[in-house]
């Protein structure tokens, strides 16, 4: 079920309805509720893979358990190991199987040897990266007894598959997340109605401006060598903007749905286009997915407590992995690589925590230097999201030897096969979603109203209104969430 | 919690209100939507002449011209139409409305299969005012559903052209003139399939009412001409034939039409280049066809 559907939209307020109304007495039964419904929402999709989604369940809460019981160490760990290994043994299998057979065959060729790999027609199942990321952060939590394993396991299942987060995030913490399921929620007025003004922002960015960017993106990308040097720019601006759209979109509907049921979810975007260095975007961009892989990955290879040397490799490692993460294919591994490249520079500087808070809201516009340092830092992000949008490494570079051409200067041969109209209100959509953004940058999302600013009715319901309109007017052409395939 | 499901309730008020809102727009300031709108109220008509299409025939038929020179027109053509659609508003405006002499039907190959697309697909705006239905407007809002009319309200708002755009006997005519600029590409031409099934529905119910149908490929940009003969006999699902009128034959257009003045778009003619073709088609074909019936009357 997607978020920008009719569907969803006649689910979510029944499942209101029934969560404050019916099942308001007793958390145990709100949290049943929420179960099933979690998994009505997924089986949506395919409900043959609600089973791997309960059989991940049960043995992160069963491992969580053995793990905690275990009378020695070596047990404790055997548990860990066990869990994380099949976890990630089934991530591997639907995820990477088919990547690894293509290239190991490929590298046997090479060697002279030809065999027939034994491929397989692997369905990803939806989500699958986002709640076995779940299940490894509580295992590792409860091992490294960071948190108490959980003992009852409707609560358990419900921090996994909770509907919000299910499919794409945020990627929460059992830390953070458990514990609100384990107390009585209030109604809050003022939390809710934020959460739908959170919602309608979300769709904004989704269906406005993700959905519309697509168009041009794709028509760029699927014939780049068909274009000159400034339309191939032109088609990775609409992919940068394409991409925050469809995934901070779908987060900030998350983070509002959520927020309808009392639940708080970690914050996964913090206006990253607003910063000034690699090292800001990178804390302000996919926040859980950063985070996690901080607290699960870098800390334990020894983070930058070893010196220079281990700073670079556990960083390189850190944009390797997470690279990997998003997709089976050497064109994510060069985007989280290209990363890591924009970001050693600053960390050997020590200057990777030179911007710890966004730029200061007192006055409307940024520095000269503050404007330069987020157009340098924006663009350095372009070029590193032309190798996530491309379908091979050879295509990206084809791009960008294009866009360091001559041809940058030209006249963008794409826009002669363009209604202009549309281009324009596309354009100005985009416009839109910077000011708005740029206006409300130390709030949570694009639509937080300054209350000094905003008090009025009117003024409120008409941004509302004009929103609204440009949703439904504007909108493109329905489709998924990018970040579903990962 | 009374005063959330308040702002619930509001916000939907105002969805709804946004929608009804720009329906109203649309009546007012969108030819194509009032069109629709008119020839669903149609009752008791007596156009001697309907014409049948989508856009090409839409802007490209001039049933204005035709009426003045003495046959009653009225060009029921819709922008983005389907045969099937086309079929559909012929069979409704004969039950409302006495039977036209002629039906001409502008058919748009030079463009691709839109109009004779094997799959069939409906056209909102009739849908909403010939099948209207509240759970499609709540599931597919008039603000969702008619999207491109709200682009071409905003072209009505900053182009002179677009304003002066008149919808005239159900023919689109603007002054808006864009040059073809393309080249005649002298390759082979596609075959066109005429099997399609509504084109066999639409004949034969014009024939078991004794009306008189009229295929006329309308005239495209160079680059969509080809050199398919003026009348080319043509085979229809059940096997038997008809002939076409081809304006797309590259030396009959280039005749008629001069690239500089006649275009408003690709492939869609302004109302010089309307009325041209509009002129030759009565010359050549409606006139002529019409002697032919008469006679044939006679005879019999």
């Amino acid at each position: 079920m997607l978020f920008n559907s009719i569907e969803f939209a006649i689910f979510l307020p029944i499942v209101f309805i029934l969560y404050w109304f019916v099942f308001n007495k007793n958390i145990s039964k709100q949290n049943l509720l929420i179960l099933l419904v979690s998994y009505v929402f997924y089986a949506w999709w395919d409900w043959r893979f609600l089973f791997l989604l309960a059989f991940s369940t049960f043995l992160d809460y069963f491992s969580g358990l053995k793990i905690e019981q275990a009378k020695t160490q070596a047990q404790s760990k055997f548990w860990l190991v066990l869990s994380i290994g099949i976890n990630l043994g089934f991530l591997g299998f639907f995820k990477y199987y088919n990547f690894f057979v293509t290239e190991l065959t490929q590298a046997i060729a090479n060697a002279g040897i030809v065999i027939n790999p034994w491929t397989l027609k692997v369905i990803l199942p939806v989500g699958i990266s986002f709640y076995t990321f779940h299940g490894l952060s509580y295992i590792i939590d409860v091992y490294k007894k960071r948190i108490i394993a959980e003992k009852n396991f409707v609560d358990y299942a419900v921090f996994v598959s909770y509907f919000p987060l299910l499919v794409a995030g945020p990627i929460e913490r059992a830390t953070h997340l458990l514990p609100q399921f384990k107390k009585v929620r209030t109604f809050s007025y003022e939390q809710a109605t934020d959460g739908l003004r959170q919602i309608l922002w979300g769709l904004f960015k989704k269906v406005v401006i993700a959905d519309n960017c697509a168009t041009y993106a794709n028509q760029i990308f699927n014939a780049s060598g068909e274009h000159n040097g400034s339309s191939l720019f032109l088609g990775a601006l609409f992919f940068t903007f394409q991409i925050y759209g469809d995934f901070s979109g779908y987060s900030d509907i998350a983070l509002g749905a959520s927020r309808l049921f009392g639940i708080d979810l970690l914050r996964n975007f913090a206006f990253p286009y607003f910063s000034r260095d690699i090292a800001e975007f990178w804390r302000r961009w996919h926040i859980s997915l950063s985070t996690w892989f901080r607290d699960y990955l870098y800390f334990p290879l020894g983070g930058s407590q070893g010196g220079t040397w281990m700073k670079v490799r556990n960083t390189f490692i850190i944009f390797l992995v997470s690279g990997f993460w998003h997709g089976a294919n050497w064109t994510f591994i060069a985007w989280g690589l290209l990363n890591a490249l924009y970001f050693i520079p600053l960390l050997l500087l020590d200057k990777n925590r030179n911007h710890l808070h966004i730029i200061p809201t007192h006055q409307f516009f940024p520095s000269i230097k503050e404007f330069f340092q987020i157009l340098f830092t924006f663009f350095l992000t372009v070029i590193a999201w032309i190798f996530f949008r491309s379908d091979s490494i050879t295509q990206a570079f084809s791009i960008l030897k294009e866009i360091f051409s001559k041809s940058l200067f030209q006249k963008p041969n794409f826009l002669g096969k363009q209604d202009m109209i549309y281009f324009i209100i596309h354009c100005g959509m985009i416009g839109i979603l910077i000011l708005a953004e740029w206006m409300h940058r130390d709030k949570q999302f694009g639509l937080q109203f300054n209350k000094g600013t905003m008090n009025s009715v009117v003024k409120r319901w008409s941004i509302y209104a004009i929103i609204i309109v440009f949703i439904m007017l504007f909108g493109g052409k329905q489709s998924n969430f990018i970040y579903f395939q990962f | 919690m009374s005063n959330f499901f308040k702002k619930c309730f509001w916000f939907l008020a105002i969805v709804v209100v946004l929608n009804v809102l720009y329906l109203l727009v649309l009546l007012f300031f969108s030819p194509g939507f009032n069109k629709i709108y008119e020839i669903s109220n149609f009752k008791n008509q007596n156009f001697e002449t309907i014409v049948l299409g989508n856009s090409m025939a839409l802007d490209g038929i001039d049933s204005d011209y035709l009426s003045k020179n003495g046959m009653s027109s009225y060009n029921l053509s819709v922008a983005g139409d389907h045969i099937s659609t086309s079929l559909f508003l012929l069979e409704d405006y004969l039950k409302n409305n006495s039977k036209p002499k002629t039906v001409v039907v502008g058919l748009s190959s030079a463009i691709g299969k839109s109009y004779l697309n094997p799959v069939p697909f409906t056209n909102p705006e009739v849908e909403f005012f010939y099948h209207p239905n509240w759970l499609s407007n709540v599931t597919n809002p008039p603000l969702f559903n008619f999207q491109w009319l709200a682009v071409d309200l905003i072209k009505i708002l900053i182009s002179k052209d677009h304003r002066n755009a008149k919808m005239i006997l159900g023919q689109w005519k603007t002054q808006k003139v864009i040059a073809d600029t393309s080249v005649f590409k002298n390759g082979i031409p596609t075959a066109i399939d005429y099997s399609d099934s509504y084109l066999l529905q639409m004949i034969q119910l014009c024939e078991n009412q004794g009306i008189e149908v009229i295929l006329v490929e309308l005239p495209a940009s160079n680059s969509n001409r080809n050199n398919v003969p003026f009348q080319k006999t043509v085979t229809l699902k059940n096997q038997s034939t008809r002939v076409v009128y081809n304006l797309n034959n590259y030396e009959v257009s280039a005749v008629i039409l001069n690239p500089a003045t006649d275009w408003l778009a690709p492939d869609h003619l302004n109302q010089n280049g309307g009325m041209k073709i509009t002129e030759f088609l009565l010359k050549n074909v409606l006139q002529k066809e019409s002697k032919v019936a008469t006679s044939t009357t006679l005879q019999q």
